[in-house]
């Protein structure tokens, strides 16, 4: 898979390799029914659901509306009915999903009767308590509903990445290692402080460097994996993250 | 304020749903590829400048020569051969500097770079690091000599100079609307190229500031050579904060002002070197604290050599540069100067356009520091020595924080000139009526005082038949209206009669017993002289809120205008006032909360207001002082103002502590 450090975006050589991503199966698979490609965009819209969701809220869609148009949203998305929805905006999956979901509420909501969602089955599993909870939990802004969905978009691959992360750590029972040396992945620099985690957790000073080195490259691993799940070619997986450190920006 | 996590990394707020409490913008800028950097590199390297060798190539780049070096980098001419053959600037950092941050960062704001497009601006084409790991940034290049050394060669005059100046606030006004912020504009990021014979100053270095700043600590500032990475006299106060994240556009204005210092005076407002030798404390303390001389009083202070050549590379006289330049420019730098970055221009625009009034001989938006606000950069730095007792005002108001005046008086014959004698007499004629002859002092005198030769001082209190059967609210009334309504110019033609005639005679008339001495606002005078038997009457600390401030929280109505005034002086602390050391006691007696007044302010000589008829309300704490004895004497006064509660809208911490030195004649005028 990827090397220690990718390397040379600027000649679009990426030393990481991504075999395939989610979104390009998908792709690959056009309109054609394949169980793989339905797998995919399954687990795509699983773990991305969310943005779209507050998307539709901030449209000024109710908590009910919006949670019954999100899931008629998905659902079509699923049954494959929409994917010619975007041909031009294809190249990733979040920008196919803000164009398809912008297309769904301008010309299908009219049409659509919420008795059909579906085929009557719940494909994503949309917890309406907590989803609402969620959504007002959120710091009130002023952004745009489309730049707010980038945001949280992002937020979610950050989510989804730390989430991983944790988790492999937690497998490895070096829960405290994540904890003390988290703030390491941002960049900041700690060194005063090396000695005294060290200290605290048991090690050296030169092992607690390897492991903040080698956790910050598998945070990276981690997040450019991520990443590809939803573009179409994996070239364009420092377009995409620039993309979303602007979301971030304000 | 300190309720608020910020990212320690970039200073941005933390979102309240921060992923595992990380800033989200960091996290996701780490994941980005880092370009052509080995693996398993150290973080910080210090090492002697690599040089690179003609025909060395770097990435696409071939080096053709070196061009030059600066603090932090060497910069070369290099040849680009795809896509396109061109030459181009390629700089590369010369100090030891995280490369994966610094080219991370520039990634970062990449996208923004590149939607930069203005013919004053330098392009930024690129970024990698070379193969000893030292990030390097590819320019436009510019063949062009700094700004500064381009109007010196030629002689430009000061307008031609501030043509030029005005098309780089254009470059900058452009690079902020896109939202690029410079953070090291100085001479030698401007440089002047001449297109068919005209110059043409171009900003250089956009976006490379950013990618490399640290943190402000000694380590950044004086490398293990010594050396001094940032530029200190271009430095703005919020830069010099040992946090230094807390950056926006107004660093930049900043950064402009000081050009514009230079580019006037031929100096920076703080001397570089003496900033570096001071040490980094002291260096960042001044910065933040020490207000410098304005750029006229700086030439007409200056030997007269050094003055000669100053107003020869401007084609001027030594005689006439400092008067051209007193008045409008003054204010105009100044302002940009501001310590607290509300106080100065919002835009760059707005600062090319105030240029632009002055050059066509209109009205500009800066003037005189407030009325208000004032009272800060007094208390901070300004020592000022009245002659004599008689009256002291002091006014102060705080924008957005607050403003301040401050008035003082005492005064030499040639004072009696001042402003518009019809104004004056208005005012004189209440204080004709209120004469103040003998002193007694009263219980409430503090009893240090009593066995001192200085038996003359006292504070006269509310009720006291001196007051002449007016109130304290009366008084200050009438000072203040005098005050508000001063007229800009003055009979001499010059510009605020506070700058030129910083004592005020309110006695031309021999009945009046009352000394008023305007604020010399600005000026660093820390003594004056005043003609003995005259009595002070000053304010301690005087808020203001007014219908014509533009700030915030000053009110339209009476009740708003008395609430908000209140409000700022409730908070007022620890106030003291000395005199020759003898500590007046009870000084929170003497609180006037002034009713609305109606003002007429003829121009707008406060900060951020329009100018005008208006009300104005007021509140704060005053001190009438009885004659001072022949002789020298000292006054010493301020206190703390605090507003630190949650519930309070801006957090302000202001000491506020002034000395002022007053020489007292024998004869009265």
């Amino acid at each position: 898979m990827a090397t220690d450090q990718p390397a040379d975006s600027e000649n679009g050589s990426h030393a990481e390799v991504f075999d395939t991503t989610h979104w390009s199966v998908v792709l690959r698979a056009g309109e054609s029914d394949s169980p793989e490609a339905a797998a995919a965009l399954a687990s795509l819209c699983r773990a991305y659901w969310y943005p779209l969701y507050a998307y539709v809220r901030r449209q000024g869609h109710d908590f009910a509306d919006a949670q019954d148009l999100t899931q008629e949203f998905f659902a079509r998305l699923l049954e494959r009915k929409d994917l010619r929805l975007a041909d031009r905006k294809r190249g990733r999956f979040r920008t196919f999903l803000l164009t398809s979901i912008k297309h769904f509420l301008i010309n299908e909501w009219n049409k659509a009767t919420r008795q059909k969602r579906g085929g009557g089955c719940t494909l994503i599993s949309l917890d309406a308590e907590k989803t609402e909870t969620r959504f007002r939990a959120e710091p009130a802004d002023d952004r745009t509903p489309d730049k707010a969905f980038e945001r949280r978009w992002a937020m979610v691959v950050l989510d989804r990445v730390l989430d991983q992360l944790r988790t492999e750590f937690a497998t490895a029972g070096q829960t405290p290692v994540f904890e003390s040396l988290k703030t390491s992945l941002t960049g900041e620099e700690s060194e005063c402080s090396y000695a005294e985690i060290g200290r605290r957790l048991g090690m050296t000073e030169g092992n607690l460097k390897v492991t903040v080195h080698r956790l910050r490259r598998r945070y990276r691993e981690l997040l450019r994996k991520e990443i590809a799940l939803t573009v179409a070619d994996p070239g364009n997986i420092d377009e995409e993250i620039r993309e979303l450190i602007a979301a971030l920006s304000n | 304020m300190p309720t608020e996590p910020q990212c320690l990394k970039c200073g941005a707020v933390l979102p309240v749903d921060a992923p595992e409490g990380l800033c989200p913008r960091c996290l996701m800028t780490a994941a980005l590829a880092p370009t052509n950097v080995a693996a398993g590199q150290p973080t910080i390297r210090v090492e002697p400048a690599e040089e690179l060798e003609p025909s060395q190539r770097i990435g696409r780049y071939k080096i053709l020569q070196k061009l030059g070096e600066g603090g932090c980098g060497v910069v070369y001419m290099a040849e680009q051969t795809e896509p396109v053959r061109r030459k181009v600037a390629l700089k590369v950092i010369k100090l030891g500097m995280d490369t994966k941050q610094v080219i991370a960062r520039f990634e970062a704001e990449r996208q923004a770079l590149a939607l930069m497009d203005h013919p004053n601006i330098a392009k930024v084409l690129d970024a990698g690091a070379t193969e000893a790991g030292r990030p390097y940034f590819v320019m436009e290049l510019v063949k062009g000599i700094r700004i500064t050394d381009y109007c010196d060669q030629q002689h430009l005059t000061t307008p031609e100079r501030l043509g030029l100046f005005t098309q780089v606030c254009q470059a900058i006004q452009h690079a902020h609307q896109k939202g690029i912020i410079h953070r090291d504009i100085k001479p030698s990021n401007i440089l002047v190229t001449l297109r068919d014979g005209v110059p043409v100053p171009k900003v250089i270095d956009f976006g490379i500031a950013k990618a490399t700043e640290q943190p402000l600590t000694t380590k950044t500032v004086f490398t293990a050579f010594g050396q001094f990475m940032g530029t200190p006299a271009y430095m703005s106060p919020e830069q010099a904060e040992l946090s230094g994240l807390d950056i926006d556009t107004r660093s930049d204005i900043y950064a402009l002002g000081v050009l514009l210092y230079e580019l006037l005076t031929g100096k920076t407002p703080f001397d570089a070197k003496e900033l570096l030798q001071a040490g980094l404390d002291e260096m960042r303390r001044r910065i933040r604290e020490e207000e410098p001389v304005r750029p006229s009083t700086r030439l007409s202070t200056m030997v007269d050599a050094d003055l000669t050549e100053v107003a020869q590379q401007r084609r001027s006289e030594p005689a006439k540069l400092p008067r051209f330049i007193r008045g409008d420019l003054d204010w105009i730098v100044m302002k940009c100067l501001e310590k607290d970055r509300t106080r100065r221009y919002e835009t760059a625009n707005g600062l090319a356009m105030d240029l632009r009034r002055h050059l066509n001989n209109e009205p500009v938006v800066a003037c005189p520091p407030s009325a208000a606000y004032r009272f800060q950069k007094l208390v901070r730095r300004n020592k000022l020595a009245v002659v004599a007792v008689c009256a002291v005002a002091t006014s102060l108001l705080v924008g957005l924080g607050l403003s301040t005046w401050q008035w003082l008086a005492a005064r030499e014959a040639r004072d009696k000139a001042v402003a518009s004698e019809a104004e004056m007499r208005k005012m004189m004629n209440f204080f004709r009526t209120t004469q103040i002859t003998r002193t007694v002092a009263p219980k409430e005198f503090n009893a240090a005082s009593a066995g001192s030769s200085n038996n003359m001082l006292f504070l006269v209190l509310p009720g006291d038949s001196r007051l002449k059967g007016k109130t304290y609210a009366q008084w200050a009334a009438a000072w203040w209206k005098w005050g508000m309504e001063l007229p800009k110019t003055n009979s001499a033609g010059g510009t605020h009669p506070w700058d030129d005639y910083p004592r005020f005679d309110l006695a031309n008339s021999p009945a009046a017993a009352v000394w008023f001495l305007a604020a010399p606002f600005g000026t660093n005078r820390r003594s004056c002289m005043m003609p003995s038997g005259k009595a002070l009457f000053f304010a301690l600390i005087c808020m203001e809120s007014s219908s014509l401030e533009a700030v915030p929280y000053h009110g339209d109505t009476a009740n708003d205008q008395a609430a908000i005034a209140q409000y700022w002086v409730d908070h007022m602390v620890e106030m003291f006032c000395e005199v020759d050391g003898i500590p007046l006691s009870n000084l929170t007696a003497h609180r006037v909360q002034s009713p609305q007044i109606s003002i007429n302010v003829p121009a707008p000589w406060i900060l951020g207001e329009a100018g005008g008829k208006g009300t104005s309300s007021g509140d704060g704490y005053f001190v009438f002082l009885a004659p001072l004895a022949p002789g020298q004497h000292t006054l010493h006064y301020g206190g703390s103002l605090r507003l630190t509660k949650p519930q309070d809208p801006v957090e302000v911490h202001e000491k506020i502590d002034m000395t002022y030195s007053i020489t007292v004649t024998e004869s009265p005028p």
